[in-house]
């Protein structure tokens, strides 16, 4: 299947964009672990802030192939730039395009899609809720018209760059993961403290903070959809989420597959002529379009509004395990140069591990493999 | 077969691991280069004269025993542990081989850790044997002159005397070669530090560049014909002891997800009791089993470039896993750098990339394999 004409065009489009006003920054953005602002900036002028929501909302209404298309080239120009306009996109602005009603959409949509106020952000994991998402210890007590929230959530991506979050808390005393509700919080409400940026393998000038909260008081219009959607809420959410990081981890492996092709051209010339290295340049070619066609049927599942929660995990799942691969095939290939920063291998190399564990590990990823094959829980 | 260890390697191991938990266990991310004081401590506990002979300082143990020093310390710190093999190892080695007797008597210095040195052999357009070495040497009366460039010395800035390989101007084959002890202070003598690596920062991996360096004939290393066997002697060392490095690498890996995974509650239970767990454990218990069988026999035969080989490539390949599984258990907080795991991740290509990667090291495998058919 091929992409649309339109597509097509925004792929190219995508291209130049990122290869002129992304890769050029991406080794001193990993260096100097700074968000990129500038670079974000352009991004945003681009309508790139609001791919996923629709036109009405102030978003670039693109279908989900185009969106994954985007990750995929900013990914491959610059990981940490990738990651902060997918999650963004897809946990920030996505749950309110979903489940936010009309005035919270007003309120938010169209300046969180223009980010001229900052970016957005989802809180879901915290320090004993990661795999376990549904072990959320953050609590929120209704007071009067009001939610009391309680607690804390970490490796919170573009938390210190937000203009506001989406975060669950546990709402109702149910044991196991009902009884979690969604809330939208703003920055500067009293209470809710972000914390210093973690210091990461990778993705360094992506912003990634814990958030506390003390006694925050949110009022009752903050709540998103329903008390006790939670749940399901960021499990819809996350299905979406898996398709930007998979491709995420394709253009970081096609960006590590690309830098070693071109070592290769412009320094070490005789390595053409190695059996060895042709056979692993074929391999890796093979693997990242088999990582490239997962994605897009997981994105176009989606796009037909048919169920692709599966399919995502799978795309996830291999893209991310393959681009780790990838990387690290490019570096032996490439030998001790690959070790300096003076290629962007070992910054790519870096930034991929993340893809195997942020927004459900490897293994939760099979676990829902799994349980689809079998139809029957499996936990 | 006996597979245990000696009573004396033993103690070494007993020794080095109390050493490396008090001493560089609990490392953290911010340092280039170690603390002097550390480094005297290791002078002083005789690990850079490992096998050395007693007449030259050093402790006089068997070639197993600096690859059990090594695997020890690349447990917690993989850069350490390369600039103690890289001095103990092939330099040493080579000067106590090949040397002269003045040459030798410099091996005291090193073996008491007083001074440090390291190999010069590869290049930027030589990675493996095969290719041909541009830096040359050429006979002015009765001096040598030396020119060209060497790229990926480790510890270059730190250390005081440099094993470094020429092609010898005017030869008929490509693989005349000749081996030259450099002091720090020649003249002629420039090295510019690779801009930052991916990890074993206090390395100060280096290019060594030679601009009409003028050396005496002392300098040469054992004869003009003994070249080849000099850098066929260093090869063996260094791939055997990179090797023990990422043995050492897999198992610091090893221990740290056995750790975490018996700590790390996720749904009701340490995540140690599930079975995708435990499988992931066993798989690095059982290949860090076997490579070290292997890692333990390249180093006992000393000198044996297939076994060398097969030991890096294996050994690489298993630290490679091991890293890559325990950080996989250590789920969000292995990416953070204030986990052990998460630097170890990083330093593990230290080994797998440097002197020859996996294909060279098949393409070398193979040789000695069809050669024996």
């Amino acid at each position: 299947m091929e992409l649309t004409d339109k597509q097509t065009q925004f792929q190219q489009e995508m291209r130049e964009f990122c290869e002129q006003e992304i890769e050029p920054n991406a080794a001193q953005i990993d260096r100097d672990g700074e968000f990129p602002a500038d670079v974000i900036n352009k991004v945003a002028d681009r309508g790139l802030l609001g791919m996923v929501a629709p036109k009405e909302w102030g978003g670039l209404g693109l279908d989900t192939v185009s969106y994954a298309i985007a990750v995929e080239e900013i990914s491959r120009a610059c990981g940490s730039t990738g990651i902060t306009v997918a999650a963004h996109n897809s946990l920030g602005v996505m749950p309110m395009v979903l489940f936010a009603n009309d005035k919270q959409k007003n309120e938010y949509l169209a300046l969180l899609c223009s980010g001229k106020d900052g970016l957005c952000s989802f809180g879901l994991t915290e320090p004993d809720a990661g795999s376990d998402a549904g072990a959320t210890k953050t609590t929120g007590v209704r007071d009067g018209d009001d939610w009391i929230i309680n607690g804390g959530k970490c490796f919170i991506t573009n938390a210190g760059v937000c203009k506001a979050l989406v975060i669950t808390a546990k709402t109702q005393k149910i044991q196991g993961s009902r009884g979690i509700s969604s809330f939208i919080i703003d920055r500067d409400t009293p209470g809710f403290v972000i914390g210093k940026k973690e210091n990461k393998m990778g993705l360094r000038g992506s912003d990634t903070r814990e958030l506390s909260f003390e006694n925050v008081r949110l009022p009752a219009t903050k709540m998103l959809g329903n008390e006790g959607e939670g749940f399901k809420q960021f499990m819809i959410i996350l299905d979406g989420g898996r398709i930007s990081i998979g491709a995420m981890a394709l253009g970081l492996a096609q960006g590590a597959y690309d830098s070693c092709l071109k070592y290769i051209r412009e320094n070490r010339k005789s390595l053409i002529n190695s059996q060895a290295v042709q056979f692993q340049l074929a391999d890796m070619h093979v693997k990242i379009q088999c990582a490239r066609h997962l994605i897009l049927h997981a994105s176009r599942l989606e796009d037909a509004n048919q169920t692709f929660s599966v399919e995502s995990a799978m795309a996830k799942l291999y893209a991310s395990e393959i681009g780790t691969e990838v990387a690290r095939t490019a570096m032996q290939i490439v030998g001790p140069d690959a070790y300096s920063s003076e290629l962007p291998l070992e910054r790519i190399y870096r930034d991929v591990r993340l893809c195997e564990v942020g927004e459900g590990t490897s293994e939760i990823q099979r676990l829902v493999i799994a349980r689809d094959i079998i139809k029957c829980d499996l936990s | 077969m006996d597979f245990s260890l000696s009573e004396e390697q033993q103690m070494l191991v007993d020794s080095t691991r109390i050493f490396v938990r008090e001493k560089l266990a609990n490392r953290t991310e911010s340092f280039n280069s170690y603390d002097p004081a550390l480094l005297n401590e290791i002078a002083n506990l005789g690990y850079c004269g490992v096998t050395t002979p007693v007449e030259y300082n050093g402790a006089g143990f068997d070639s197993l025993c600096l690859a059990l020093v090594v695997e020890e310390i690349a447990k917690v710190d993989p850069a350490m542990a390369a600039r103690i093999a890289e001095t103990a190892g092939p330099v040493q080695h080579a000067l106590i081989t090949f040397g002269s007797e003045q040459q030798k008597l410099i091996t005291e210095n090193l073996a008491a850790g007083t001074k440090w040195g390291t190999v010069a052999l590869w290049e930027p357009e030589m990675n493996q044997l095969t290719e041909k070495m541009c830096t040359i040497a050429k006979k002015s009366g009765d001096s040598w002159v030396l020119n060209g460039t060497k790229s990926h010395v480790i510890n270059a800035p730190n250390a005081d005397v440099y094993l470094v390989v020429a092609a010898i101007d005017n030869s008929d084959s490509d693989d005349s070669w000749i081996a030259f002890l450099i002091d720090k202070n020649q003249s002629g003598l420039h090295f510019n530090q690779v801009t930052a690596t991916a990890g074993t920062q206090p390395l100060s991996i280096s290019h060594l560049e030679f601009e009409n360096c003028k050396l005496p004939k002392n300098s040469v290393i054992g004869t003009v014909e003994l070249g080849k066997q000099i850098v066929k002697s260093i090869i063996a060392d260094t791939h055997m002891l990179l090797a023990a490095n990422a043995l050492g690498v897999a198992e610091g890996a090893l221990e740290l997800a056995e750790e975490y995974a018996s700590v790390r509650v996720q749904f009701g239970k340490a995540i140690v009791s599930f079975e995708a767990i435990r499988g992931m454990l066993a798989d690095m218990a059982a290949h860090i089993e076997a490579v070290r069988l292997l890692v333990y026999r390249a180093a006992e035969k000393r000198g044996d470039g297939k076994l060398s080989a097969m030991a890096k490539l294996v050994a690489c390949n298993t630290a490679s896993l091991c890293v890559h599984k325990s950080n996989q258990i250590h789920g969000g907080y292995g990416y953070m750098r204030d986990y052990a795991i998460e630097f170890l991740y990083r330093d593990q290509l230290f080994s797998e990339l440097f002197w020859n990667n996996p294909n060279q090291l098949r393409s070398e495998i193979a040789d000695a394999v069809t050669q024996n058919s």
